[in-house]
């Protein structure tokens, strides 16, 4: 057989000279985005993987049947059933803001698969849309079996379809960043940023931690999914060039951008799995180091190597690394009804964990772990509404996250008048980037103006029906307040 | 008239909306954000209001001091 | 005990619960999966706003865009193992090739007709790919972006394909098939057909767009660069070409048998959507019957005509999909 280098060019390198209609109609800028840069900028365009078809139907479908073992094997109710609770309600989160966010980005896989400006790209971004179709399946697949033991695994499907304002949040990120970006900042947001530059958390952390926690299920998905996304994620680098190239200020304001908005979604999604999900005894690093080994130090030598500055924001990114997510976390904790999973109570054990793992930030979040373990005790097991918030919280109108930025000392939201509205940030990089291109954001109606409008209740059992909640589903605490270190240390 | 202020305690992880008359006093407005924070943070027993670094007087109103509709307020409690 | 403790009945996802029967794996995975159909997006972006213009405006409209199946009910899993298989057997032929000195036995003759045809039929069929591409991400069902994703790749794989075999070719006849972009921008032979891709390249209207690719343009280009080629290519003695695309042939009958399901479920939900089809065909035939016309008398032999048995393979698919034929 011929080696692949010798033939596959004549199959990747196919763009033509239009005759018949000009090259802007087959790429107008709108869809293939901007800078818009002619053909002949963009014809030495490479990425290093170089898969043919060939190869990727027999790579991937050796890496289906082994996904598929693993689901004979240990993707029963019953494996799952073995696991700590804690574990499971990680794992429910996960599968929510997985499944239909990849198959968002088969909508914009394909979208580069047709927009892309070189034919090497195109046949990458379809490798790419095939993936994430892979990817929406296989949680969709496994967790589907789940339902019938416990239904809040119902929104591993149901999520994105949802007005839970987790899920609002999470449209408005993947609505960007996946289905409706032109191939240019889709290449700069997913591939770049996204896939290159924060998914190592999900493949070395939460892999190790499924390892650890024995369960092989997660653990095989999450590397088998992340086998795939090494190979397409290789498109963002090469784009980014050629924007570097043409129009630097643009390629700098993409990366800022993107890495803002991504790392709001990984410190939601990973911190909580890493800091407060996983039990004690399976963590092998914190957030915060998994984010310092794995994310921080690749993204400054990739920006390095490329000419490109650091986020002007940095210094604030690092003070958040030791922040935001526990400002989430137990501000989320305190409005668990609200979400689709059941959160675990930080006990003794794990406070001390934390104070070891954020010795500067953490004597700020232990008094409030403090105040409600007090009141658990207070009300005795059972009694989840003396630990829950009742009053609306408030939400950033860039990333829709609640305003849990800063620190408990000094929370960083800022309020700015557009017109006739007021309009709250969580942070400065969320405003900037409203205020960068406000078109994209200004109509949208954050959950509190719905509710001002009248087009959501005020009422937070109301408002529970409106974020597509019922008693079965909506979050408790993983141990209806009934750890056994709360008696111990009563006495 | 109501008015939906955000309010952020300090020693709190979240702002949350304060709903508020216009005519209730701003010491009002404190006890009613230490009270929805109280899940989080134990209510102290004085509290002062500010709006950007600006503290208010406790003995206003809401309208007095001109805060309206979707303003930031924050509010620093300690136990005296 | 009470409000806050878990009790379920529920046995599947939550818009499946009514579904009479245990749902398959093809129901649990592609039902469903386009969250953004009813509600818009959370933020407006040019591309999202080209996205749903498109939706909007396409003329054809049903009640429920999910009750579109594909009848090979195609998930991932299933398309991997399946196309895998195929490889397998083509990898086979083409090592075959290696091993008896093949090459050196093809005549000039075939060689200088191959030549003409596997050099620039590259570009088309990348063509072809990104058309389906565009559908695929324009398509309002998530079962119609993944018949559409799954037929890109499909196109792929013709592309890559042919590119392997020339080649191949060219280690014995290192002069065969070296202008294929030449010939296809300037061969007055590829001229009506790379106007009809580039003229369907920049057809944004998705409706139209997938009724001239799957329901005109495929059909003829597959019957004559798969199913005529594969008979010349055996008149020719070039037997492993033939079953080459014997294989990729198979390909493009699933892109028929969906596209029949699809169209026939369209006009199932509304007549009015036949009317829209009906149209777009009557556009697209005379520019897909002036694309094919060069090639005919390649492909010709004594007593067959090319052209009818073309149309006869659109007029079947078209009247198996509850649409009307046209004549010859």
């Amino acid at each position: 057989m011929l080696k692949r280098d010798d033939w596959l060019d004549l199959a990747r390198k196919l763009d033509w000279d239009f005759s018949y209609v000009e090259e802007r109609e087959v790429f107008p800028e709108e869809i293939s985005g901007s800078p818009w840069l002619t053909a002949e900028t963009w014809k030495d365009w490479d990425e290093p993987y170089r898969t043919s078809y060939t190869e990727y139907v027999k790579n991937q479908s050796i890496k289906e049947a082994s996904v598929h073992a693993v689901r004979d094997a240990v993707g029963k109710v019953e494996d799952f059933q073995k696991h700590d609770p804690s574990w499971i309600n990680g794992l429910k989160l996960h599968a929510a803001t997985l499944a239909l966010a990849e198959f968002a980005a088969v909508v914009g896989n394909l979208r580069a698969a047709r927009f892309g400006r070189d034919s090497a790209w195109r046949t990458t971004a379809l490798l790419g849309a095939l993936d994430e179709l892979r990817h929406a399946q296989i949680p969709l697949l496994i967790m589907h079996e789940l339902v019938r033991w416990d239904p809040q695994f119902d929104w591993t499907h149901k999520f994105f379809h949802t007005n839970n304002w987790i899920a609002i949040a999470g449209r408005h990120l993947v609505d960007e960043l996946l289905i409706t970006s032109d191939p240019m900042e889709f290449a700069v947001g997913t591939n770049f940023v996204f896939e290159t530059g924060f998914t190592n958390l999900q493949f070395i952390g939460l892999s190790t931690m499924a390892h650890a926690a024995g369960d092989r299920m997660f653990e095989k998905m999450v590397k088998s999914i992340q086998t795939d996304e090494a190979r397409h994620a290789q498109i963002g680098h090469p784009v980014l060039q050629k924007i570097i190239a043409h129009d630097p200020k643009r390629a700098q304001y993409l990366v800022d951008k993107w890495f803002w908005r991504n790392w709001l979604f990984f410190a939601v999604i990973t911190g909580f799995s890493m800091d407060y999900l996983t039990p004690l005894k399976h963590r092998t690093q914190s957030f915060k180091e998994f984010m310092q080994e794995w994310v921080l130090d690749q993204f400054k030598r990739s920006l390095e190597e490329m000419g490109l500055a650091l986020p002007w924001y940095w210094q604030q990114f690092l003070d958040a690394i030791d922040t935001y997510h526990h400002m989430v976390y137990a501000s989320a904790y305190t409005y668990r009804a609200t979400t689709w999973f059941n959160f675990a109570l930080p006990g003794p054990e794990e406070r001390t964990w934390l104070q070891e793992k954020y010795a500067k930030t953490w004597p700020l979040f232990d008094p409030i772990w403090e105040q409600i373990t007090n009141r658990w005790r207070k009300s005795g097991p059972g009694v989840e509404w003396y630990t829950h918030g009742a009053t609306p919280v408030t939400f950033c109108n860039l990333c829709q996250l609640v305003l849990c930025g800063g620190s408990p000392e000094r929370n960083s939201a800022e309020v700015i008048t557009r017109g006739a509205r007021k309009y709250v940030f969580c942070s400065k990089p969320c405003r900037w980037i409203f205020e960068s291109e406000p078109e994209r954001y200004e109509h949208h109606k954050d959950v509190v103006m719905r509710i001002l409008s009248g087009e959501a209740p005020g009422n937070l059992f109301e408002l529970l029906r409106y974020f597509d909640l019922t008693p079965s589903i909506w979050g408790k605490d993983v141990a209806g307040g009934r750890y056994p270190w709360m008696q111990l240390s009563k006495g | 008239m109501l008015v939906p202020l955000f309010g952020f305690l300090k020693g709190d992880t979240i702002g949350l909306v304060v709903l508020v008359h216009d005519t209730d006093r701003i010491k009002d407005l404190a006890a009613s954000l230490q009270e929805a924070a109280s899940v989080r943070v134990k209510p102290k027993t004085y509290a002062q209001v500010y709006r950007h670094g600006e503290l208010l007087d406790p003995e206003l109103t809401i309208a007095e001091v001109g805060l309206s509709a979707l303003d930031r307020i924050d509010v620093i409690a300690e136990n005296i | 005990m009470g409000l806050w403790e878990i009790m379920t009945a529920q046995r599947t996802w939550w818009h499946l619960e009514g579904l009479k029967k245990k749902p398959s794996d093809y129901d649990i995975s592609t039902s469903k999966l386009l969250y953004y159909t009813n509600r818009g997006f959370e933020v407006h972006t040019p591309s999202g706003e080209w996205l749903l213009t498109q939706q909007k405006n396409c003329p054809l409209q049903v009640t429920d865009w999910e009750q579109f199946r594909d009848p090979r009910e195609t998930t991932y899993t299933k398309y991997t193992m399946l196309q895998n298989e195929k490889e397998i057997y083509v990898d086979g032929l083409l090592r075959s090739v290696d091993e008896t000195g093949y090459d050196q036995r093809l005549t000039p003759q075939w060689l200088a007709t191959l030549s003409g045809i596997l050099g620039p039929i590259l570009y088309p069929t990348h063509g072809l790919q990104m058309i389906a591409a565009y559908v695929g991400h324009i398509a309002p069902s998530g079962r119609l972006v993944v018949t559409c994703a799954l037929q890109a790749a499909d196109e792929m794989r013709r592309t890559q394909r042919f590119a392997y075999r020339l080649r191949q070719i060219q280690i014995t006849h290192p002069k065969f098939a070296q202008s294929g972009k030449a010939l296809w921008q300037e061969d007055p032979m590829w001229q009506p057909m790379r106007m009809a891709i580039e003229k369907l390249l920049v057809t944004y209207a998705w409706g139209e767009t997938i009724t001239a690719l799957n329901l005109v343009l495929k059909p003829a280009f597959d019957a004559l660069f798969l199913t005529q080629l594969a008979c010349l290519a055996e008149r020719s003695g070039d037997e492993i070409l033939t079953k080459v695309l014997a294989s990729l042939e198979e390909d493009t009958r699933w892109h028929r048998e969906w596209m029949q399901a699809f169209v026939t479920f369209c006009i199932t939900e509304s007549p009015k959507n036949a009317m829209f089809v009906q149209s777009w065909i009557e556009k697209w035939v005379p520019i897909c019957d002036a694309a094919i016309a060069p090639f005919l008398s390649l492909f010709e032999t004594k007593g067959a005509s090319v052209r009818t048995s073309v149309r006869q393979l659109q007029n079947k698919l078209w009247r198996e999909a509850g649409l009307e034929g046209i004549s010859a």
